[in-house]
């Protein structure tokens, strides 16, 4: 057998260009001469220009990541960066040849923008491209914003950035991270196929159950108590003969604050502000209007450099409501494991 | 009319279209129609794969619809230190994509790996990582091993970075490759690392470990520096209004910042080219951030607030790595996360597993219970 994997990772110096490598630890200070281009400069003087795409959501062709190599060939010496937030970045860019870069690109369908006081590049999982698990399209529903809010992305007039993540079932790493939170919700109880259920680990189904909804049943299967179930995947992620899902009831929720940077009050998870909202694709209207409701509110109630979190922790998350208009419900309230933290028990009301 | 009606609409806007790239590629693209008409997804259950010789990396998928396709399988590559690309090295990774896969990639995943996508046999995903291997390049990232270690650029191109994230990813990577490629845990462990406390990183939020440059002295304030900048309109009034801890106080010509107050929050740091991160520098590791799982959505705890940062060996750094990765090994339970299983046990008793020295960096406040129990050798020998 041939010898597979143990190689590690590529060493840092074999894919950074001679200015990094130079001025590696010695960045000093940047400017942003326009959305999407951040100008780096060192101390000894060097500069490093950047200049920053969106990305389509989840998946790109080769074919397109080949013609991205081709422009980085001619305009950034080969180099470039894939962001945290997936945008792409050409690296080391020839400072003339900025304005005819960003013509090719834009010309190619990647608009140049996503820094400081703009919309960021949405970040989005595959869903109903490549997952057995999602209750709603992370993919459509951020090609859908990213059309809407094109015009936040390539200008620097919010008062500060805005960051959308987008998951699309509870298992999303990255909804309550972001400023606003796209996460799928399954309403429909799960179902157990019985023949299938010989596969599965049954132990570890039935702890894997936050609120103990999994009952062993005969030698093999499991019933689930439909009461008892609130919807948070555990069972269907571990298991291939329990199924969720259903056309009628899936749909998505809105989240709302979540931040990771200790400016401020700190890091966070964003809350569940909109609990359900329905599957409505191509064009997800209702996703749309949700976050332009709540984008429009900060925009006009922000300070100049204040987060969407830092907004709502100073105005009070009873003003957030008013002020966005979004409705009240019972599922604001948490029950669950938080739930006693999250009640109120000051007095300090923001009629 | 055409067949794909939904794919044409998402194909149109200014933002780029994953629809139009999917259909760029062999993609079966009337799986992506077929979900957005039915409103539910036509893939089937997935799995680790098992490729002969390789333990983690390769992930299975079936299809609901064989009509279309049977299946179609993924293999993630493990992202380069700091995620810098030369095109040269890339239109590699893509001529495998092609060669193997269907044409299509995910860059990057939630844990900044590239995953290629589009794979039919087992034969393809050893094909795609020995030519990967080849180039240097690594697959892994899957099932329940130590994921792939993102960072962020760090020093390479940050001001911020207070450590060197891209060649820590570089160490840890090696260092821990064969439980990157080898599942031996109850479940996974994400680790994430960010430069400094801005935490592009998400490494609290987001890792069951978090690997995050803090410093312990005070901002360094260049003072001739910024009496420059605010001549030249930098607003300081503003930042010092913005800083969380009120620690700063300027006089026109002077900066103080209150030691007794200053959080190393960033703030002041990020907004004025004056004010750089302190000396005394390393790491902060957190534990026990994620989304899923049985209690639900968990921010990271401090574990360790701060751990010096020694290469080549990174000797303090591994021992604590080590230690969290042996508790969780011995203590958590099959498809168990780490923040729950420390939810479980109790954050005290975690804590005395880890072996940690207790400090008021360790919690935001002392507990409001006094639900403790006393072991015997601690009541000095009265029972
Ligand atoms: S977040 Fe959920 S729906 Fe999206 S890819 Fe992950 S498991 Fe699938
Ligand atoms: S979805 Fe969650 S709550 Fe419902 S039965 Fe499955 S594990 Fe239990
Ligand atoms: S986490 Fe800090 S060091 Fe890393 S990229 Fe962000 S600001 Fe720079
Ligand atoms: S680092 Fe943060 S807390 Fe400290 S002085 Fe600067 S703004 Fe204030």
């Amino acid at each position: 057998m041939s010898n597979i994997g143990g190689v590690g990772v590529t060493p840092v110096e074999e894919n950074i260009p001679p200015v990094l490598l130079k001025n590696y630890g010695k960045w000093d200070t940047h400017e942003i001469p326009r959305p999407g281009v951040i100008k780096r400069i060192s101390e000894t003087g060097d500069v490093c220009y950047t200049v920053r795409l969106a990305m389509p959501p989840s998946r790109i062709s080769v074919a397109t990541m080949l013609e991205l190599c081709d422009l980085a060939d001619e305009y950034s010496g080969g180099y470039f960066r894939i962001t945290l937030r997936n945008s792409f970045e050409f690296i080391d860019v020839i400072p003339e040849k900025i304005d005819e870069l960003i013509g090719k690109a834009e010309a190619m369908g990647f608009p140049v923008g996503g820094t400081k006081n703009s919309l960021h590049n949405i970040m989005a999982c595959p869903a109903w491209i490549h997952c057995n698990l999602p209750a709603t399209d992370s993919p459509g529903i951020a090609k859908a914003l990213g059309d809407a809010l094109i015009e936040e992305f390539k200008n620097h007039r919010l008062p500060s950035w805005l960051k959308i993540n987008i998951g699309a079932c509870a298992n999303i790493e990255e909804a309550l991270m972001a400023d606003i939170g796209i996460i799928g919700v399954h309403r429909d109880q799960p179902i157990v196929i019985e023949e299938k259920m010989q596969i599965c680990e049954r132990p570890t189904v039935i702890h894997s159950c936050p609120t103990y909804a999994i009952k062993p049943k005969g030698k093999h299967s499991v019933t689930i108590v439909a009461e008892k179930c609130i919807h948070c995947g555990a069972c269907t992620m571990h298991c291939e003969a329990i199924l969720t899902g259903d056309p009628k009831l899936d749909g998505y929720a809105v989240a709302v604050g979540g931040k990771a940077s200790n400016t401020g009050s700190g890091p966070d998870l964003g809350r569940v502000v909109i609990p359900y909202l329905p599957n409505n694709p191509p064009r997800w209207e209702e996703a749309v209007n949700a976050v332009v409701q709540i984008m429009d509110a900060w925009r006009k109630d922000a300070n100049p450099d204040e987060r969407m979190r830092e907004w709502v922790n100073r105005i009070g998350w009873d003003r957030f409501f008013k002020k966005t208009g979004i409705m009240v419900s019972i599922k604001d309230i948490d029950g669950y494991i938080y739930g006693s933290e999250f009640a109120r028990s000051d007095l300090r009301f923001g009629w | 009319m055409s067949d794909t009606p939904y794919m044409d609409e998402l194909s149109r806007g200014p933002w780029p279209s994953h629809a139009k790239e999917l259909k760029r590629t062999r993609y079966p693209v009337e799986m992506y129609e077929e979900a957005m008409k039915e409103k539910y997804t036509q893939w089937g259950h997935g799995g680790m794969s098992n490729v002969p010789g390789l333990g983690s990396g390769a992930i299975a998928r079936k299809s609901r619809r064989p009509d279309i396709i049977s299946h179609s399988h993924l293999i993630r590559v493990l992202g380069t230190p700091g995620n810098f690309y030369k095109a040269s090295t890339f239109r590699k990774i893509c001529k495998i994509a092609d060669k193997y896969g269907d044409g299509s990639l995910h860059v990057l995943t939630t844990n900044y790996n590239i995953e290629i996508c589009g794979l039919m046999s087992n034969e393809d995903m050893k094909g795609v990582t020995l030519e990967l291997n080849a180039m240097g390049f690594d697959v892994g990232s899957a099932g329940d091993a130590i994921r792939n270690i993102p960072d962020c650029m760090g020093p390479a191109l940050c001001e911020y970075a207070v450590v060197d994230t891209p060649r820590l990813k570089h160490f840890l990577t090696k260092h821990y490759i064969d439980d990157i490629q080898f599942p031996r845990f109850g479940y996974k462990i994400k680790t994430k690392m960010s430069g400094c406390p801005n935490e592009c990183g998400k490494a609290v939020l987001h890792g069951d470990v978090g690997i995050i440059g803090v410093f312990r002295d005070l901002p360094r304030v260049d003072n001739e520096r910024l009496r420059e900048w605010a001549g030249n309109g930098g607003n300081i009034a503003l930042v010092c209004d913005n800083c969380p801890a009120d620690a700063m106080r300027w006089d026109n010509r002077k900066l103080v910042i209150d030691g007794d107050r200053c959080v190393r929050c960033m703030y002041c740091i990020n907004r004025v080219p004056a004010i750089k991160p302190g000396d005394d520098r390393g790491v902060a590791i957190t534990v026990g951030g994620k989304m899923k799982g049985k209690f639900g959505p968990m921010k990271g705890k401090v574990v360790f607030p701060f751990i010096e940062i020694t290469p080549p060996d990174y000797k303090e750094l591994v021992r604590a790595f080590d230690r969290i990765c042996d508790v969780f090994d011995e203590h958590g339970l099959k498809k168990e996360r780490m923040g729950d299983m420390i939810q479980r046990i109790g954050f005290d008793k975690y804590l005395e597993m880890l072996g940690v020295e207790v400090s008021p960096m360790l919690f935001s406040s002392p507990r409001r219970n006094t639900f403790y129990h006393w072991k015997a050798e601690e009541l000095g020998g009265a029972v």
